[in-house]
């Protein structure tokens, strides 16, 4: 069976390719991957992302520190706690929680002492086509030892909006994929994660 | 160890190999070399677009119906003295009263050195050959090139055939420039003709068109090894850019015969 089939063109991208892609990203703007309010990040730039605090009790301040993610494609390759299913891939990375509890001075700047946690994450995922880009989605995440399991639900949640807002940045162009050869129009048909790979195919414009 | 697999098949190859005949351009060049007793000047150019393409493995890339369209203008110079004898005219005395005997000189005429040319001429031929794919680095950039293979045998008779008309019409126009020839002519023009056959234009064309040809290069591919993926968003949104480390190319034939080029990207 031929490659491109019907299309002329396929790519086929590996996940090692896939994580350069990542890394790449994330080594260029880490700041995507390190968030946190004032306290923490006065400002925004390449290597911090500065959010609002949450505003109750005179702001409450934290910071969220990702590691770099590592991506396994369909089918499993590293152990994870959340293997990844047919057209899926597995993430994990490690996010470092920083909540400052508050004592407020007489100047009304937040002052007290930082509490930090670490946490395991694993999750599973899909790839989407948006436009003329390919880019990773989180649908399920995973983080262990934490208890009650409603609480771990609520962990989960936060940091599966986390992890996705760092990944919905990484929008990969088919361009990139096919090393920019010729100007493509992705093919009508989804890419697909198999064997390892994020296949796609496309046409010459 | 390549990570990125990138297939074409046969309606984009020929995609790139349009793109690859296009950024050829036309390929001119000059010479001179030997025209039957002469020595030619000429200048060529070439340009080279369409064909058909077939992929076979494992890196041949076949171009049948390359339209190799060229121009060639030849010229050369006829040293007359070695077509026609010698042209004296010979002494004369006469006897004059008081004078005695008075001869005029022998007088001999040198033919002259006489330009003909150069004649242009267009024509296109159809070449059937095999390429070679190739990837390779150039400084900074990564490039795949399909080179040819194997140099076709060119079919020129046609154009030596319509070369040689026109030669032969250049050189009786030149011949009749030329002083006293008058009684000449016919033998100056024959005995030129008796030198230039079909055979020796096809010798001088073949010689101008065949390193055009069999140093074939078309260049399908360009890019830097370092491609941005991301661009440059503002100062806290840098560039993202990979490196291509490694690219390769090969045929690989299953129910359809498909371009193959295999990469190895890094980070930067």
């Amino acid at each position: 069976m031929s490659l491109t089939e019907s299309q002329e063109l396929f790519a086929a991208i590996h996940e090692d390719a896939i994580n350069t892609f990542v890394t790449a990203f994330f080594t260029a703007r880490p700041r995507y991957l390190h968030i946190g309010t004032s306290f923490f990040v006065p400002s925004t730039n390449v290597n911090h992302t500065q959010v609002d605090a949450i505003d109750l009790g005179g702001g409450i301040h934290f910071q969220i520190l990702l590691s770099q993610p590592a991506i396994d494609l369909h089918p499993q390759s590293e152990d994870s706690l959340l293997p990844p299913g047919p057209n899926q891939f597995s993430l994990t990375t490690a996010a470092k929680l920083s909540v400052l509890c508050v004592n407020m001075g007489n100047d009304k700047e937040p002052r007290g002492e930082t509490k930090t946690t670490e946490i395991e994450i694993c999750a599973t995922g899909h790839v989407e086509r948006i436009s003329n880009k390919i880019q990773l989605l989180v649908d399920e995440i995973e983080i262990k030892d934490i208890k009650p399991d409603s609480l771990e639900d609520i962990i989960e949640c936060i940091m599966k909006a986390v992890i996705n807002d760092a990944l919905a940045q990484i929008q990969i162009p088919y361009q990139s994929f096919y090393i920019q050869i010729g100007t493509i129009i992705p093919s009508g048909d989804p890419p697909f994660i198999d064997d390892d790979n994020v296949t796609a195919r496309a046409n010459f414009s | 160890m390549s990570n990125l697999l990138v297939a074409l098949d046969e309606s984009a190859a020929g995609d790139l190999l349009t793109i690859g005949q296009s950024t050829l351009g036309t390929l001119s060049t000059s010479g001179n070399d030997s025209l039957g007793p002469f020595d030619a000047n000429w200048a060529a150019s070439t340009a080279f677009s369409g064909g058909t393409i077939a992929l076979l493995e494992p890196d041949i890339i076949r171009i049948e119906d390359l339209a190799v369209d060229f121009s060639a203008s030849i010229g050369f110079a006829i040293d007359l003295n070695d077509f026609l004898p010698e042209f004296c005219l010979p002494r004369v005395c006469v006897r004059i009263p008081f004078l005695g005997r008075v001869c005029t000189p022998r007088i001999c005429i040198d033919w002259p050195v006489i330009p003909i040319g150069p004649v242009s001429h267009t024509g296109s031929l159809d070449v059937t050959a095999d390429f070679k794919v190739k990837a390779e680095m150039d400084g900074a950039d990564w490039k795949i090139i399909v080179v040819i293979d194997e140099v076709p045998e060119l079919s020129l008779d046609l154009f030596s055939t319509a070369i040689l008309v026109a030669l032969t019409a250049a050189i009786s126009a030149a011949l009749l420039l030329v002083p006293f020839i008058g009684p000449f002519l016919a033998l100056a023009g024959a005995a030129i003709a008796a030198t230039l056959g079909i055979a020796a234009i096809t010798g001088l064309l073949g010689s101008i068109l065949t390193p055009l040809i069999s140093g074939l290069e078309f260049e399908v591919y360009r890019r830097p090894q370092i491609q941005t993926v991301i661009p440059d968003a503002g100062p806290a949104d840098p560039v993202v850019n990979i490196r291509v480390a490694s690219l390769t190319s090969s045929v690989e034939s299953s129910d359809e015969d498909e371009l193959i080029v295999k990469a190895e990207i890094v980070p930067v």
